[in-house]
C-alpha cells in the first residue's frame, strides 16, 4: 500500500511530485554523509512517501515503524518534561538510525554504518529535514 | 503499594472501533497517546489515528490496577501489536459494527493474538451498534462457536465509562488473576 493508493488523479499527481522532491533531498543527504546507507520519508501515520537506499529494505515496515517510534519518542520527552522532541537517535551494534519530524505529517528516518560519526548523520538529516520542511510546507 | 497487583490489558480492534476513546473514558491518570494525522481511509472517519500506543490506568478493586494499552488498528502496525501483547493478561477486542464485515474484522485480531489469548482471556465489545444493529450478538456467538472459541460478547458505547468498566469486569471474571 502506498499513500497514492485509492487517491484521485490530482492527489496522485501531487504524491508523484512530492516523491520526486523527497527523493532528491534524500539523495543529497546520502551525498552529504558518506557513511549513510539509506533514508526514507514516511507519513506521520506510517506510509512510504519516498526512499533512497543502498541496499534492499522492507520499506513499508520501515515507514510504519518510523511513525510508531517517532510518536513514542515524542510521548517520552513530553512525559518527562523535556519536550518538544527534536530528534530520535538509536545506536545499534551495526550502525546508527536517526529520525526527525519534517512537519506535522512527515517524518524522516536515516541510517549509517557504525563507523560513521553520529554527528555527521544527524546534521545531514537535519539539513535534509529543514529543506524538506520549506519545500513541502507545514501541512 | 505492596498489596497492589498490576495487570496488563490490551485494547485492540479495527481503526475507529473506539480503543482510544475507551481508554480515555476510564483512565484515572492522564492518558498517553500517540495520535498522528491520518492520510489513509481513516481520514474519512476521523482526523487522527493511533500509530504507537495508548496508555492509561484504572483501579478496579482495591489492590488491582489495570494497565490499559491500546494498539493501533491497522495491519501495517503489526509490529506494535507484537510488542504490546507481551505479558498481557487480557484482551479487549473492539469491533465496529458499522463497518462492512465486522465478523471478518474480529477474525483478524482473534487470529493475530491467538496464542496470547489462549494463554490469557478475551472479551469482545461490539461498538457503534446505534449506527448498525447487525450483526447482532447471536451472530457473534455463533461465529465464535464455529471457531470453537468462547469469549464474552457485549454491545458497548465506549464513550460511557460504565460500559467500558463492564467489559473489563467480564474479562476479569473469565480469568482468575491472582
Ligand atoms: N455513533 C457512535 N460513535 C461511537 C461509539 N463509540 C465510539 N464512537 C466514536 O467512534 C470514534 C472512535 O475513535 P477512536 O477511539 O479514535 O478509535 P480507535 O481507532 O479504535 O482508537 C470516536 O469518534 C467515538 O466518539 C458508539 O457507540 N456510537
Ligand atoms: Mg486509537
Amino acid at each position: 500500500m502506498n499513500i497514492s493508493d485509492g487517491a484521485s488523479p490530482v492527489e496522485k499527481l501531487k504524491a508523484a511530485q512530492e516523491k520526486q522532491q523527497v527523493e532528491k533531498a534524500l539523495q543529497r543527504l546520502l551525498d552529504m554523509c558518506a557513511g549513510a546507507t539509506g533514508a526514507l520519508v514516511a507519513t506521520a501515520d506510517g506510509f512510504v512517501v519516498a526512499r533512497v537506499f543502498k541496499q534492499e529494505i522492507a520499506e513499508k515496515s520501515l515507514a510504519a515503524i518510523t511513525s510508531s517510534v517517532m510518536s513514542l519518542a515524542e510521548a517520552l520527552v513530553n512525559e518527562t518534561g523535556q519536550g518538544p522532541c527534536q530528534n530520535l537517535i538509536v545506536e545499534g551494534q551495526e550502525g546508527h538510525v536517526v529520525s526527525l519530524r519534517i512537519n506535522h505529517t512527515r517524518v524522516l528516518t536515516a541510517m549509517a554504518t557504525r563507523n560513521t560519526r553520529l554527528g555527521m548523520l544527524l546534521s545531514a538529516a537535519k539539513v535534509c529535514a529543514e529543506q524538506l520542511a520549506s519545500t513541502l510546507g507545514e501541512k | 503499594m505492596s498489596n497492589m497487583t498490576e495487570v496488563k490489558i490490551i485494547f485492540t480492534g479495527t481503526m475507529g472501533a473506539g480503543k482510544t476513546t475507551a481508554i480515555n473514558a476510564i483512565s484515572e491518570i492522564k492518558t498517553i497517546s500517540t495520535e498522528a494525522v491520518a492520510t489513509d481511509e481513516t481520514a474519512q472517519r476521523k482526523e487522527t489515528t493511533t500509530v504507537g500506543m495508548d496508555y492509561g490506568e484504572v483501579t478496579v478493586d482495591e489492590g488491582l490496577v489495570l494497565r490499559l494499552y491500546g494498539t493501533p488498528g491497522q495491519r501495517r502496525f503489526r509490529h506494535m501489536w507484537e510488542i504490546l501483547a507481551k505479558g498481557a493478561l487480557g484482551f479487549v477486542i473492539l469491533v465496529d459494527n458499522a463497518r462492512p464485515s465486522p465478523l471478518e474484522d474480529l477474525s483478524i485480531y482473534l487470529d493475530n493474538f491467538k496464542n496470547h489469548i489462549a494463554a490469557s482471556a478475551a472479551v469482545i465489545g461490539v461498538t457503534r451498534t446505534d449506527v448498525s444493529a447487525q450483526p447482532d450478538i447471536d451472530a457473534y456467538y455463533q461465529y465464535l462457536a464455529e471457531r470453537e472459541e468462547m469469549h464474552p460478547v457485549m454491545t458497548v458505547d465506549v464513550r460511557r465509562r460504565e460500559d467500558v468498566l463492564m467489559l473489563l469486569d467480564s474479562l476479569l471474571l473469565s480469568r482468575e488473576f491472582e
